[in-house]
């Protein structure tokens, strides 16, 4: 960009921040935003700055919200003797979408990775505790993703939840709906085989 | 350049803009490397996991290395907590202490026999020091620790030394509490590979010690986080 359009530029640069987004992907953004219905982008500009601005993590959760606590742990209707461990707000969709699930749910936001500098405290493991420590919990669903990170998690959270005489279950797994087993890698396939049930 | 089904393992991945992942991974004949995924979860599925003997091959010029073909040999894949947390701990010193693609077979095999017995039992942390030792000295920090360099004398079990990192241990008057400081015992032990011993406490503090001198004194994130080993 010539260097006589600052602004053009910081807008370039500020778009780059969005994953998978590059040097041309950020310029012909830039160009369609300012090309396009001018209320529509100042509309998006001003949607982005609020939302920063006012969504935090919930007191309880800490899942994304507006409010102080969010609408799952706001929902009376749940069943309070269950507590799901998801490493993102992502996942906790997932489940919401995909199963039954109708317990509370606590969010890591992220996993345990020493590598990248990711320890107990900042997956909030202090505030899992007391939640723990909350007489209603009678079974905490370990819902950690099956890399070597999430069982690492998945574990330092069982023994957290030993210690409070609880009972902690762990996502099963095995070979995927609809998948053949010539075609599953070694890693599922040994694991759906060592831990078969009785049929 | 491209390189066809080199024998490998993965060492950690990272998430890389939307869909890629950043690959470090330990290959046979050219060391520790980098390597990118692209479109990652497409391409390879779940295949990129630590534990798993895989093939790989890749192709790039310069720092940039694609990642193109995975295939998996066999799986290690285990849920023991221990196993893992140690995988960690070896991870991280490998992509700490050894410089991307420097060639070392002798590092893959030691990788390789580590892994195994480690996943055989998980806690016999024997495997762990001889490794760490094994590390060092394939870096270029071979350990000297039977010979006084300072006095010319063999090392006796009943005597105290100081360690100086690169040269070797020197008699000194009793043990402190720093981790250059042990006795003779704890020092053969480790020249004859023996880790059985009662001297493995010992062994640990003084590795830990001299792997944060290489590391020039940036503590290990693995111990430091989840407190073990």
């Amino acid at each position: 960009m010539a260097d006589n359009d600052p602004l053009l530029n910081r807008l370039i640069d500020a778009l780059r921040v969005l994953p998978g987004v590059g040097q041309k992907t950020a310029q012909r953004m830039a160009f369609h935003l300012l090309k396009s219905d001018a209320q529509k982008a100042l509309q998006l500009g001003a949607v982005i700055s609020e939302a920063v601005e006012k969504i935090k993590h919930c007191s309880i959760c800490r899942n994304y919200t507006e409010e102080t606590v969010c609408s799952v742990c706001a929902d009376l209707g749940r069943k309070a003797s269950q507590l799901c461990i998801v490493e993102s707000p992502t996942d906790l969709l997932a489940l919401e979408n995909g199963t039954g699930y109708r317990g509370y749910y606590f969010v890591l936001m992220g996993k345990l990775s020493p590598l990248d500098g990711v320890g107990p405290e900042q997956l909030g493991l202090d505030r899992l505790e007391q939640r723990l420590q909350q007489p209603e919990v009678e079974e905490v669903i370990l819902a950690t993703s099956a890399t070597m990170e999430g069982e690492v998690t998945a574990h330092v959270i069982g023994d957290l939840v030993k210690k409070y005489n609880l009972r902690s279950t762990r996502l099963a797994q095995g070979v995927p709906v609809g998948g053949e087993l010539e075609y599953l890698d070694l890693n599922t396939l040994s694991q759906a085989f060592d831990s078969r049930t009785d049929y | 350049m491209r390189v066809e089904l080199e024998a490998a393992y993965i060492l950690h991945t990272r998430a890389y803009r939307e869909s890629s992942l950043l690959v470090y991974a330990l290959t046979a004949e050219h060391g520790v490397v980098h390597l990118i995924s692209r479109a990652a979860k497409k391409k390879h599925g779940n295949m990129i996991q630590p534990l798993t003997k895989c093939y790989l091959t890749w192709s790039g010029k310069g720092s940039l290395l694609s990642l193109n073909k995975v295939e998996l040999e066999h799986s290690k894949y285990t849920r023991n907590f221990r196993s893992h947390v140690q995988c960690l701990y070896i991870h991280e010193l490998l992509l700490r202490l050894v410089p991307e693609r420097s060639p070392a077979p002798e590092l893959f095999d030691l990788y390789e026999q580590t892994l195994e017995k480690m996943l055989k039992s998980p806690t016999d942390e024997g495997c762990l020091r001889a490794f760490e030792l094994e590390l060092l000295a394939i870096i270029g920090h071979p350990l000297q620790l039977d010979f006084d360099y300072q006095n010319n004398l063999a090392v006796e079990a009943e005597q105290y030394y100081r360690y100086v990192p690169d040269a070797g241990p020197v008699l000194s008057a009793g043990l402190n509490q720093t981790w250059d400081s042990l006795t003779g015992r704890a020092l053969l032990d480790m020249a004859a590979g023996d880790f059985r011993t009662e001297n493995l406490p010992a062994m640990k503090r003084f590795l830990r010690g001299l792997l944060e001198f290489y590391l020039r004194g940036k503590p290990v994130l693995t111990r430091q986080l989840l407190k073990v080993n």
